[in-house]
């Protein structure tokens, strides 16, 4: 929240120079929310239709999905986000994960050949990002190491990040330990039920202004 | 099974670029060896090492890793004092990498 009150003042401050357009990338691990948070997006801000199926079974998105002209408005004007919903970032990929969801093994492995492409295509829209939403499951602690992977990476390409404590609805969710482990700045949020959105919302903005 | 680990020190990997890093130690996984890698890996060789693996996941002996970077560790010493930073890589098939680490 503290993070969204400056970058709010840096909104207004910079509100002049906004940029009109952004694509930003929802990044993170299997399973994280990516996917519930681009349709929450798409739905409130998009053409409300959703942009990818959400499921319990890991690496349910296995392209990248961009949505364009989603538009986010406030008193400044609107911006023109595009979001690329992309697979999970993962470092292995096991098959037999996918029969304990019900798959036979031949359908297991034809989603795990499909999720290691997945996981090459999601690495490689970092090229192609003007910022991005690292989505965290925030009711799943220890993190999974990619988060600091991507962050680092993204870090590197001087690509604008913000990190969304995801899941906040469940009741071990702990968004605190998410910016302890992080040591980062984080904004809580819900995508499944939509709490905390404006403030990701407003730090877009802020990213757009900067 | 059994568990074998390899100490792979800088000195070893400093003439390695980011792509020869990475086959390196995806051979050492793929020979079931954990690899504990003194340097550790920059975010941009991470992201390298998930792509090369994801292109040799075989769905049967390779299945990707694990990574584990803990806090860095302090040497003793007044002048000579220095952070230590080690990356442990352990095949995905180990069921544990605690394992690994004990």
């Amino acid at each position: 929240m503290e993070a969204c009150v400056h970058l709010g003042i840096l909104a207004r401050i910079f509100a002049k120079s906004r940029k009109h357009s952004l694509t930003i990338g929802i990044l993170g691990a299997p399973n994280a929310g990516k996917t519930t948070l681009a349709n929450r997006i798409s739905v409130e801000c998009g053409n409300g239709k959703h942009l990818g199926i959400v499921s319990p079974i890991p690496h349910e998105t296995r392209e990248c999905f961009a949505m364009e002209h989603c538009m986010i408005t406030d008193q400044h004007g609107s911006l023109d986000l595009t979001i690329v919903d992309t697979p999970g970032i993962a470092t292995s990929v096991d098959y037999r994960e996918f029969q304990h969801h019900g798959l036979s093994r031949e359908e297991s492995i034809t989603r795990a050949k499909e999720a290691t492409r997945g996981v090459v295509k999601a690495i490689q829209s970092l090229d192609r990002l003007d910022a991005a939403i690292v989505v965290v499951d925030a009711a799943r602690a220890p993190f999974d190491q990619v988060n600091w992977t991507v962050m680092g990476n993204l870090e590197a390409r001087n690509i604008p990040l913000i990190v969304a404590a995801n899941k906040t609805d469940l009741p071990e969710a702990d968004p605190k330990l998410v910016q302890e482990t992080f040591q980062s700045e984080i904004i809580p949020i819900s995508a499944k039920k939509g709490t905390g959105m404006n403030e990701l919302y407003g730090c877009i903005l802020a990213i757009a202004n900067s | 099974m059994d568990l074998y680990i390899d100490f792979v020190t800088e000195n070893t990997t400093k003439r390695m670029n980011s792509i020869e890093k990475c086959e390196f130690i995806i051979s050492k996984l793929k020979n079931k060896r954990v690899v504990v890698f003194e340097g550790g890996l920059r975010p941009e060789e991470e992201a390298i090492l998930i792509e090369e693996a994801m292109l040799q996941i075989d769905h049967s002996s390779f299945l990707g890793y694990k990574i584990i970077t803990p806090s860095p560790v302090r040497t003793p010493g007044l002048f000579s004092r220095k952070d230590i930073r080690m990356t442990v890589i352990a095949p995905q098939n180990y069921e544990s990498l605690s394992v690994a680490l004990v």
